[in-house]
C-alpha cells in the first residue's frame, strides 16, 4: 500500500513541469559548484605541495651558519586542502594557507584568500554544500507543500480517505515518493561526487567522511520532507501551507545562521589584534612561570658548575648558550600557550553559542556538521596550527640542541638542516572528527523526531473537505 | 447496513441536519431528495466520518463510523458530486491507484480496462492524461473506481448531474445491476425522474430534516413531484 | 472606478493578518539588524580609538631621551636619537580608516579587509599582510545587518504577499464578477500595485530612517539625511522591482501555487544562484595570484637580497645621490637593512603589481555583471553607500601607501645622511588623517544600480500590461 503510493507521487512528481524545472536548476547548480570547486582543488592541492618542498628545499640550501640563525631563518608551514573541500569549502576562504615558523615567535597564519575575493563572494561560495543546504529544502518544499493541502482542494483527497487508506500509511507513503522524486534527481550527482572524491589524490582515506555527509545531507532532506507534509496536512489551504514553509525556510536558513554568527561574537568577544599582540609582549617580557627565565639560567648555571666542579661555563664540554636559548624558547612558549590557548576556548565558545542557536535552524547544524567531515571547520584549521607548532617547536629544538653539542662537532650545515623532516599535515583520525558532531547530530536527530511526530499528529486529524 | 440514528449537526448555532433517522438495507436504493442546503451532502459526509456528528450515531454494517473510521470506509464506495482525479495520471493509472488503495491488489491491467469499459470510457481514452477528461469522462472514472472497490454500501452525492440523457441511463442500469449483488445504496440527488425510476425508497429532506420517506413502488411519477414541491414550499 | 477599487484593496490589505505579520517581521529584523550593526561598528571606533596610544606614550618617551641628552650631552648619544633604531625597529604608526555611523547598515568587507595598518618604515609588504582577529565561522555565516534584510529577507515578504495578485481573485471567481462591472483589468492591477507600495513604502521609509538612528547617525545633518534616503530609494526600487516581477508572473495566467513555486525559484536565481555564479566567473577570469606564490617568491627575494647587501648598498646610493652627505658618519647597519629592503621590495614588485592589477579586473568584472542579478546591484549600492566596499577600503589602502612614502622617507634620508634624530625632529613626525571622500561620490555611484532597478521594474511591468491585454478572467 505504502509503496504504491509512492509510486504514485513519484509518477506525479515527474510529470510536473514545475518539480522538474526546480529540479533542473539545483542538479545544474550541484554539477557547476562540484565542477569547477574539483577543479580548483586539484590545482591548490599541487600549489601548497610544491610550494612545501619548495621552502623545504630553501631550509636545506641555507648554507652553512649557526644553527640558532637557522631558527631564526625559519620555514614555512603550507597547509593542504583536504579532499572533501571542493564538496564543502567551510572557513577556508577565511582562514591563512601558511603559518611562519621561526624562533622566539609563534605567528597567526597569513594569506586569507578572502582578501583577494569580490563583496559579491559574500552572497555564498559555489559549492555543492550551499547548494544542498540551500536549495535542497527548496525543492523538498516544492515537491510536498500541496501534497495534503493542494489534494483537499482539488478533491482527491477526499476520494482517497474514502478509499480507507490509514491516513498514516498515505504520510508514510508521501514521504517516500518524495524521497524517491529527491534520490532520482541528486542519486547521479552523489555518485558523481563520489567518483571524483576516489579520483583526487589522497581520496579513498576520506570515503568514510563522504557517505557520512550523504547521509547527513540525507537526514536533512527527511527533516523538510516529514515538516513539509505536516504543515500540507495541517494547513487550511495550500497557499497558508506555501508561505509559512517558505516562511520556516527563510528564517532558519537565510536569517538564523546570520543572527547566531552575530550572536556568538557579541556573546564572547574576541581580542583584537592589537590588545593580543601587547598582553603576548606584555608576558613575555616579564614571564609568568613561577620563576623568572634569568633565575632558572642561574640555577641551570649552579647545577651543571656544581655537576662537573668547574669554575666557569666556559670550562663545560657543552655550549651553555644552547641551555639558555632552550630555557628562554620554553618560557617563551608557556606564554604563547598561554594566550593562544584562551584564544582558542574563546573561538570555542563561540562555536558553542552557534550550535546552540542551530537548535533553532536545521540548515545551521548541518553547515556545521558538514564542514567538520569535509575537514574545512575551524577545529580542522586548529589542527593545522597546532601541528605547525609542533613542528616548530620540534625545529628550533633541534637547533638548540646542536648548539648546545657544538664542541662535540655538530656545526650547522646541510646535515643539520637535513635532520629537520618536512612538515606533513596528519590528518586526524575519524573518531576525533566524529567526536565533535555530537552537538550538530542531536540538533538534527531532534528535528527529525519532531518533524516526524509533528507529521504524525497532523494526519490523524486529517481533514478531508477544504472549508 | 447503513444507518443513521438521531444523528444531528450543528455548525455553531446553525442546524444542518436534525435528528436524522435512516436505514438502508442491502439491496436497496435510497434516495435522498431535497434543495440544496437541506443536508443531503452533510449526510453523506457524516458516512464518511469527514466531518463529525454533533448528536446521534451513524454506522455502516453494524460499525459506528467515528469509533471505526477506516474499516467503515473500506466497506463503502463514494462517488462525489465533482469527480476529481490525478491530472497527471491517465485514466487507467488513476483506476489502478485506488483500486489499490481500496485493498485490491489483484486485478490485473486487463480487469482494470474491463471496469473502464463497462461504464463506457473508450479504449484510448484510458491511456489519455485526466487533465484532459471532460467533466463526464472524469464521472465515469469515478464509477468504475466505485465498482473496482466491489463495496458493500454505496454513497452517491448528485452522480448524475453533468451527464448526457445516454450516459444517465446507463449509470441506472449499473446502479440496478449493483442492487440486484446486494448492495445498498444511498443517493443524493435532484434528479425526480430517475429518483422513482431506480430507487426503492425516496427521503424527501428540507432544512437538515427528514419530512417524509416514501417507498416508491407505492407512488407513482406526477405523486413524488406533487408531494416534493408541497414540502418545498 | 480606480479609486473605488484601490480603497477596497487597502481595506482587504488592512484586513488580512499575514499582511501585518508582515510588516512587523520586517520592522523587527531591521531593528535588530541595524542594533546588531551598530553594535559591531561601535566597538571597532571603540578600539581603534586607542590604537595609537602605546605609539604616542613611546615617541613621547623618546623625545623625552633625546631632549634630555640635548640638554646636557653626557657619553654616547642614546639609541633614541637613532633613526635607523627608531624608523627601522621601535616605532610605528597606526593608519586607521575612520568609518561614518551609516557604515553600520552595511557591513560589507567591513570584517574581512582590514581597518587599519601598523605603518613602519619597513616595506610594505610587511604590514599589508596583517588581519584582525576574527572567528572565520562567524565571517562565512555572514553578518545580519540592514542590507542582509533588505537585500534577502525584503524580497521573500514581498513575494509572499504579491504571488497570488491576481490569481486568487481568479481562482475565487470574483475577478470575472469585478470585471463584468466594467472594471478594466489594467485598472484592478494598477490599483492592486499602488495599495501594497502605499503600505509598503511609507513603512520601509520609517524604518530606514529608525535604522540610523540606531546606528547613532545624525539626522539633523543634512548629508546624512539625503544618505539615508539614498539607502531608503535603493531599497525602494530593489522592492519595486520584485513587486514588478510578482505582477509580471500573476500576467502568465497561471494558478496561485505555481505563481508562488516560480517566484521562489526566482528568489533562488537572483538573490542565491547568479551571485555565486557571477563570483566564480570574476575569479575564473582574473584570478588572484596565489599568495602561496607570493610568498615564497618573498623568500627567495629575501635570500637574494641578504646575500647581495652590500653591492646593494652602493646601489641604493647610487639612486639616490641626493641622501648621500659627502663625508658624514655612516649608521652602517641600517643602511645595509634599507638596502636590502629596497632589493626585495623590487623583486616582489611585479607580483604585488599583478595583484592589483588582477583585483582591479575583477572589480571592474563584477561592476558589469552586477547587472545580471538585482541582489547584486542592491547590494553593492549599499555597500558604497555605507563606505564597507572594495572602492572605500582601496582608496584607504592608496592613502596609507601615501602616507607610509613620507613616513619612510622621514627616516631614510636621515639614514642616508647620517644624521641624529633631534626633540625637534619628533615633534615633525608626520601622522596619519583619511581625507574621506564623503557621501557625495557614492551617492553618485549608486545612482546606476538605483537606475537599473527602477528601469527593469518598469521593464516588467511593460511586459506585464502587454501580457494582461489577452488575459483571460475566466
Amino acid at each position: 500500500m505504502i509503496a504504491a503510493i509512492a509510486r504514485k507521487e513519484l509518477t506525479s512528481a515527474l510529470r510536473d513541469g514545475r518539480i522538474v524545472w526546480s529540479a533542473a536548476i539545483l542538479a545544474l547548480m550541484l554539477v557547476a559548484a562540484l565542477g569547477s570547486a574539483a577543479q580548483r582543488y586539484a590545482a591548490i592541492s599541487v600549489e601548497r605541495a610544491a610550494a612545501q618542498q619548495l621552502v623545504d628545499e630553501q631550509f636545506r640550501n641555507q648554507g652553512d651558519k649557526n644553527p640558532h640563525a637557522a631558527a631564526h631563518y625559519g620555514i614555512y608551514a603550507f597547509k593542504p586542502v583536504t579532499p572533501l573541500s571542493f564538496f564543502d569549502t567551510g572557513v577556508n576562504g577565511f582562514t591563512g594557507v601558511s603559518i611562519w615558523l621561526e624562533a622566539h615567535r609563534r605567528n597567526m597564519a597569513e594569506g586569507e584568500p578572502a582578501r583577494d575575493a569580490t563583496a559579491i563572494a559574500r552572497f555564498g561560495e559555489l559549492t555543492a554544500a550551499f547548494t544542498l543546504q540551500m536549495l535542497l529544502p527548496l525543492l523538498v518544499i516544492l515537491l510536498t507543500f500541496s501534497s495534503f493541502a493542494g489534494e483537499r482542494e482539488q478533491g482527491t483527497l477526499r476520494q482517497v480517505l474514502a478509499m480507507g487508506v490509514s491516513p498514516v500509511r498515505l504520510l508514510l507513503g508521501k514521504a517516500l515518493g518524495a524521497g524517491a522524486a529527491i534520490s532520482l534527481f541528486l542519486g547521479p550527482i552523489f555518485l558523481l561526487g563520489l567518483v571524483a572524491l576516489l579520483l583526487a589524490p589522497g581520496g579513498t582515506h576520506w570515503l568514510s567522511h563522504g557517505l557520512l555527509l550523504a547521509g547527513l545531507y540525507a537526514a536533512y532532506a527527511a527533516v523538510f520532507v516529514f515538516l513539509a507534509l505536516a504543515v500540507s496536512a495541517g494547513a487550511d489551504s495550500s497557499r497558508t501551507a506555501l508561505v509559512v514553509l517558505v516562511a520556516l525556510w527563510a528564517v532558519s536558513s537565510v536569517a538564523l545562521p546570520r543572527i547566531a554568527s552575530d550572536a556568538a561574537r557579541l556573546a564572547t568577544p574576541l581580542p583584537t589584534a592589537i590588545e593580543f599582540q601587547r598582553a603576548v609582549a606584555a608576558d613575555l617580557e616579564t614571564g609568568i612561570g613561577p620563576k623568572p627565565v634569568d633565575q632558572l639560567v642561574a640555577e641551570r648555571r649552579e647545577a651543571l658548575l656544581r655537576l662537573y666542579k668547574l669554575d666557569s661555563v666556559e670550562q663545560l664540554p657543552i655550549n651553555f648558550q644552547g641551555i639558555v636559548l632552550g630555557l628562554q624558547e620554553q618560557a617563551g612558549n608557556a606564554v604563547y600557550d598561554k594566550h593562544f590557548g584562551s584564544l582558542f576556548a574563546a573561538l570555542a565558545k563561540q562555536l558553542g553559542t552557534m550550535q546552540a542557536f542551530s537548535t533553532l535552524s536545521p540548515r545551521l547544524a548541518v553547515q556545521l556538521a558538514s564542514m567538520e567531515l569535509a575537514g574545512t571547520s575551524m577545529a580542522a584549521h586548529r589542527l593545522f596550527a597546532d601541528q605547525a607548532e609542533a613542528h616548530r617547536r620540534k625545529l628550533v629544538d633541534t637547533m638548540n640542541e646542536a648548539v648546545v653539542t657544538e664542541k662535540a662537532g655538530v656545526r650547522g650545515g646541510a646535515e643539520l638542516w637535513g635532520r629537520v623532516e618536512p612538515f606533513e599535515l596528519r590528518p586526524e583520525p575519524l573518531a576525533a572528527t566524529l567526536s565533535r558532531l555530537g552537538p550538530s547530530l542531536t540538533v538534527l536527530a531532534l528535528w527529525l523526531a519532531a518533524a516526524v511526530v509533528a507529521a504524525l499528529l497532523a494526519v490523524r486529524r486529517l481533514r478531508a473537505l477544504a472549508s | 447496513m447503513l444507518e443513521a440514528t438521531g444523528l444531528t449537526k450543528m455548525y455553531g448555532s446553525f442546524r444542518a441536519l436534525d435528528a436524522l433517522n435512516l436505514r438502508v438495507a442491502p439491496g436497496e436504493i435510497y434516495c435522498l431528495l431535497g434543495a440544496n442546503g437541506a443536508g443531503k451532502t452533510t449526510t453523506i459526509n457524516l458516512f464518511l466520518n469527514f466531518i463529525a456528528p454533533s448528536a446521534g450515531s451513524v454506522s455502516v454494517d453494524g460499525l459506528d463510523v467515528v469509533s471505526h473510521p477506516l474499516e467503515t470506509k473500506r466497506r463503502l464506495a463514494y462517488i462525489p458530486e465533482t469527480v476529481m482525479l490525478y491530472g497527471n495520471l491517465t485514466g487507467l493509472e488513476n483506476l489502478a491507484y485506488f483500486a489499490r488503495l481500496g485493498g485490491h491488489s489483484e486485478y490485473t491491467e486487463a480487469d482494470l480496462r474491463g471496469f473502464l469499459a463497462r461504464v463506457g470510457l473508450q479504449g484510448d481514452a484510458a491511456d489519455r492524461r485526466v487533465g484532459a477528461y471532460s467533466k463526464g469522462m472524469r464521472q465515469k472514472v469515478g464509477v468504475a473506481i466505485a465498482l473496482a472497490k466491489r463495496a458493500k454500501g454505496l454513497l452517491l452525492d448528485e452522480p448524475t448531474s453533468g451527464l448526457d440523457p445516454k450516459a444517465s441511463n446507463e449509470f441506472s442500469a449499473l446502479l440496478l445491476q449493483l442492487q440486484s449483488e446486494g448492495a445498498a445504496i444511498l443517493m443524493a440527488t435532484h434528479d425526480l425522474f430517475r429518483a422513482k425510476e431506480t430507487g426503492t425508497v425516496i427521503g424527501i429532506m428540507r432544512e437538515g430534516r427528514l419530512v417524509q420517506q416514501l417507498s416508491t413502488g407505492e407512488v407513482s411519477h406526477a405523486d413524488v413531484e406533487r408531494i416534493y414541491l408541497e414540502h418545498m414550499h | 472606478m480606480f479609486r473605488i477599487v484601490f480603497a477596497q484593496e487597502l481595506r482587504n490589505l488592512a484586513g488580512a493578518r499575514t499582511w501585518w505579520g508582515i510588516l512587523g517581521l520586517l520592522a523587527v529584523l531591521i531593528v535588530l539588524a541595524a542594533a546588531n550593526g551598530g553594535s559591531r561598528f561601535a566597538r571597532m571606533a571603540e578600539g581603534a580609538s586607542r590604537l595609537n596610544d602605546d605609539e604616542t606614550t613611546l615617541q613621547r618617551g623618546l623625545r623625552d631621551a633625546v631632549a634630555r641628552y640635548e640638554a646636557g650631552p653626557q657619553g654616547d648619544p642614546p639609541s633614541a636619537s637613532s633613526p635607523g633604531n627608531v624608523g627601522l625597529s621601535l616605532l610605528g604608526h597606526y593608519a586607521r580608516l575612520p568609518f561614518p555611523a551609516l557604515a553600520a547598515l552595511s557591513v560589507g568587507q567591513a570584517d574581512v579587509q582590514p581597518g587599519y595598518y601598523r605603518v613602519t618604515a619597513k616595506p610594505a609588504y610587511t604590514f599589508t599582510g596583517v588581519s584582525e582577529i576574527q572567528n572565520p565561522l562567524t565571517q562565512v555565516l555572514g553578518s545580519f545587518d540592514l542590507a542582509f534584510v533588505l537585500v534577502f529577507v525584503l524580497p521573500i515578504l514581498i513575494v509572499a504577499s504579491s504571488f497570488d495578485l491576481l490569481s486568487r481573485e481568479k481562482e475565487a471567481g470574483t475577478l470575472a464578477l469585478v470585471a463584468a462591472q466594467g472594471v478594466r483589468l489594467r485598472t484592478l492591477v494598477l490599483a492592486k500595485i499602488v495599495a501594497r507600495a502605499a503600505m509598503i513604502l511609507p513603512v520601509l521609509l520609517a524604518l530606514v530612517l529608525l535604522a540610523g538612528v540606531i546606528v547613532g547617525a545624525d539626522l539633523a545633518d543634512a548629508d546624512t539625511l539625503l544618505q539615508l534616503l539614498t539607502v531608503f530609494a535603493v531599497a525602494a526600487a530593489y522592492a519595486a522591482f520584485w513587486l514588478a516581477l510578482a505582477v509580471l508572473v500573476n500576467s502568465l495566467d497561471w494558478r496561485s501555487e505555481t505563481n508562488g513555486v516560480v517566484l521562489a525559484n526566482a528568489w533562488l536565481v537572483f538573490v542565491v544562484v547568479m551571485p555565486a555564479f557571477v563570483n566564480v566567473a570574476a575569479s575564473m577570469l582574473y584570478p588572484a595570484p596565489s599568495r602561496v606564490e607570493l610568498t615564497t617568491e618573498l623568500r627567495e627575494a629575501s635570500e637574494a637580497a641578504d646575500r647581495e647587501a652590500a653591492q646593494a648598498r652602493d646601489a641604493y646610493l647610487f639612486d639616490h645621490p641626493e641622501l648621500a652627505g659627502a663625508g658624514a658618519p655612516l649608521d652602517e647597519f641600517y643602511l645595509k637593512v634599507l638596502a636590502s629592503d629596497a632589493a626585495v621590495e623590487k623583486a616582489i614588485a611585479p607580483i604585488l603589481r599583478r595583484f592589483e592589477e588582477q583585483a582591479a579586473s575583477r572589480e571592474r568584472v563584477v561592476a558589469g555583471l552586477r547587472y545580471a542579478s538585482p541582489a547584486i546591484a542592491a547590494q553593492e549600492a549599499l555597500n558604497a553607500l555605507a563606505a564597507t566596499d572594495n572602492a572605500r577600503f582601496g582608496d584607504f589602502s592608496r592613502q596609507v601607501q601615501d602616507f607610509h612614502a613620507r613616513w619612510r622617507a622621514f627616516f631614510s634620508a636621515r639614514i642616508a645622511r647620517g644624521e641624529r634624530l633631534r626633540a625637534t625632529d619628533f615633534d615633525a613626525i608626520p601622522a596619519f588623517e583619511y581625507r574621506s571622500p564623503g557621501y557625495a561620490p557614492s551617492r553618485q555611484a549608486a545612482a546606476l544600480p538605483l537606475a537599473f532597478l527602477a528601469g527593469s521594474a518598469a521593464l516588467l511591468l511593460a511586459w506585464a500590461a502587454a501580457r494582461f491585454r489577452r488575459y483571460p478572467v475566466v
